[in-house]
């Protein structure tokens, strides 16, 4: 299993958790905010649930649901890293 | 100031015999039964056997990803069937002035799918696998919510939880609505009570038929009656100031003219008697309607011997002796009970039967033995001007609903 996950991996979580379709480019454009894709702060909630779940680590939510996407997936693989 | 008035401009049905009002009507004037065996998975050795089941709904034609994964099958309905209904009154989403469109839905079972399947992660697997939608999709309010959300709709939304009757109070509230100067509201219920967990749930109640037989298993009343069955589904309607309707070019179909609710305690059939009594008086009383003037009923219909004897004499002593002439039917006989969606079905089949001058018939009773006047077989022509909808909850509610041809 790789301790890095991708704006791809990421994609394919935010469709099967938040139900939104979303392309890499438009995840890994700096400015990229959640609540613009139409993903909600559950939303958020169920992907970082999984992320937890499938790394076994455990990631403070209350730091990152107002962040852009590019912060949250570094802060995410930063913690995945850490913990394996 | 006018007198604002409500009425309804669009139909939008996801029932077990039919999605959309069109084929709805035509299975229901057909007399078209669409009680089945109960074919889910995990619900094969509970003693319930036979019941509505919405078949080919498939939920993506309707409701967009985002809300599919957050919501339960229940608001899959609400929504479909919200959409449905505004299509028809060709309401648009989105509206320039998003606090003039409210949204106002009953529930009784709420997201029993989504929350045992939540659940089931939970027991297997521990907290930490409940995804976070389940937090909205088991609620009473999800339907509410969504459709307000997804629609924009900020008017003055609401839910309202009183038993199955709420299917008409949701109506009667959106009319409340309208008259304190809300333009327009979707109101209406939906459930989808058949997934194994709810099922377990309803077996408690006494009235719940056992057979197995579709053709025998709810007949209401029949003189064998053996209670009811549940079904999933309901109906969306649009319900707007009648003036605004006019001037933006939309089609009344029917008003809601009088509405009166009661409670009369769980179970207590005979004493159902009063309290649908006093709910017919008040819906008749509101609307300015005398009880000769009623054309058809759409009765509550339990199917439970002493239930149904109450509901006719309730009609008897609200109504005098046209109580014996005026045609009764219950379309809902083929469908099951779809608990609040039962109701608003019920609506559904009344705008319609106001509009082409036909009674549906009761599919699957033969006889009537409480002095009813009661349809089966064939739809009847009549001349409709008004048409009263019963409701009856398990819980003890009653609810009476009266519309009129514009």
């Amino acid at each position: 299993m790789s301790s890095e996950i991708t704006y791809e991996e990421l994609a394919t979580l935010i469709k099967t958790r938040a139900g939104v379709a979303v392309t890499v480019d438009e995840l890994a454009d700096p400015g990229c905010m959640f609540l613009d894709l139409g993903v909600d702060s559950l939303g958020v909630l169920g992907v970082l649930a999984d992320v937890e779940n499938r790394y076994g680590v455990s990631i403070d939510s209350s730091d990152l649901l107002g962040r852009p996407v590019a912060e949250f997936l570094q802060t995410v693989n930063s913690s995945v890293k850490a913990g394996a | 100031m006018n007198q604002r008035c409500a009425v309804i401009t669009g139909v939008g049905v996801v029932a077990p015999n039919g999605i959309g009002a069109d084929d709805y009507w035509k299975a229901l004037c057909e007399g078209r039964s669409a009680l089945g065996p109960i074919d889910r998975e995990g619900c094969e050795n509970l003693p319930l056997k036979v019941a509505g089941l919405v078949r080919g709904f498939d939920a993506e034609e309707y409701v967009e990803p985002r809300y599919l994964v957050q919501t339960d099958r229940f608001t899959h309905f609400a929504m479909a069937a919200a959409e449905l209904a505004m299509a028809d009154a060709d309401l648009a989403d989105h509206p320039d002035d998003p606090f003039t469109v409210a949204v106002v839905t009953a529930a009784g079972s709420g997201g029993g799918e989504f929350g045992q399947r939540e659940l089931q992660h939970l027991w297997a697997e521990g907290p930490h696998h409940v995804g976070p939608y389940q937090s909205i999709a088991w609620f009473y309010a999800a339907s509410t919510g969504q459709i307000s959300i997804r629609g924009g709709f900020k008017g003055p939304c609401g839910v309202v939880a009183s038993d199955e009757a709420g299917g008409l109070d949701a109506l009667a509230h959106a009319a409340r609505a309208v008259a304190r100067g809300t333009d327009a509201v979707l109101a209406g219920a939906a459930e989808a009570p058949v997934a194994p967990y709810s099922m377990v749930c309803q077996l408690g109640y006494p009235g719940l038929s056992t057979t197995e037989d579709p053709e025998r298993a709810y007949r209401p009343f029949g003189s064998d009656a053996a209670g009811f069955v549940p079904a999933e589904g309901g109906a969306m309607f649009v319900v707007e100031d009648e003036h605004t309707a006019r001037l933006r070019g939309a089609r009344p179909r029917a008003r809601i003219a009088g509405h009166t609710a009661t409670f009369t305690g769980a179970a207590r059939w005979s004493e159902s008697r009063e309290g649908l009594a006093h709910a017919i008086r008040g819906a008749l009383a509101e609307a300015r309607c005398a009880p000769d003037e009623v054309d058809v009923v759409f009765a509550d219909a339990l199917g439970v011997p002493e239930a149904d004897r109450a509901e006719a004499l309730a009609l008897a002593d609200a109504l005098g002796d046209h109580a014996g002439r005026v045609p009764v039917t219950a379309p809902k006989a083929g469908l099951g009970r779809a608990h609040c969606g039962a109701p608003a079905l019920d609506v559904a089949a009344a705008v319609l039967a106001l509009e082409h001058g036909l009674v549906p018939p009761t599919p699957h009773t033969a006889d009537c033995p409480h002095g009813l006047d009661l349809v089966t077989g064939y739809p009847r022509s009549a001349e409709l001007r008004t048409a009263l909808v019963l409701s009856r909850g398990l819980m003890g509610s009653n609810s009476a609903l009266l519309l009129r041809r514009p």
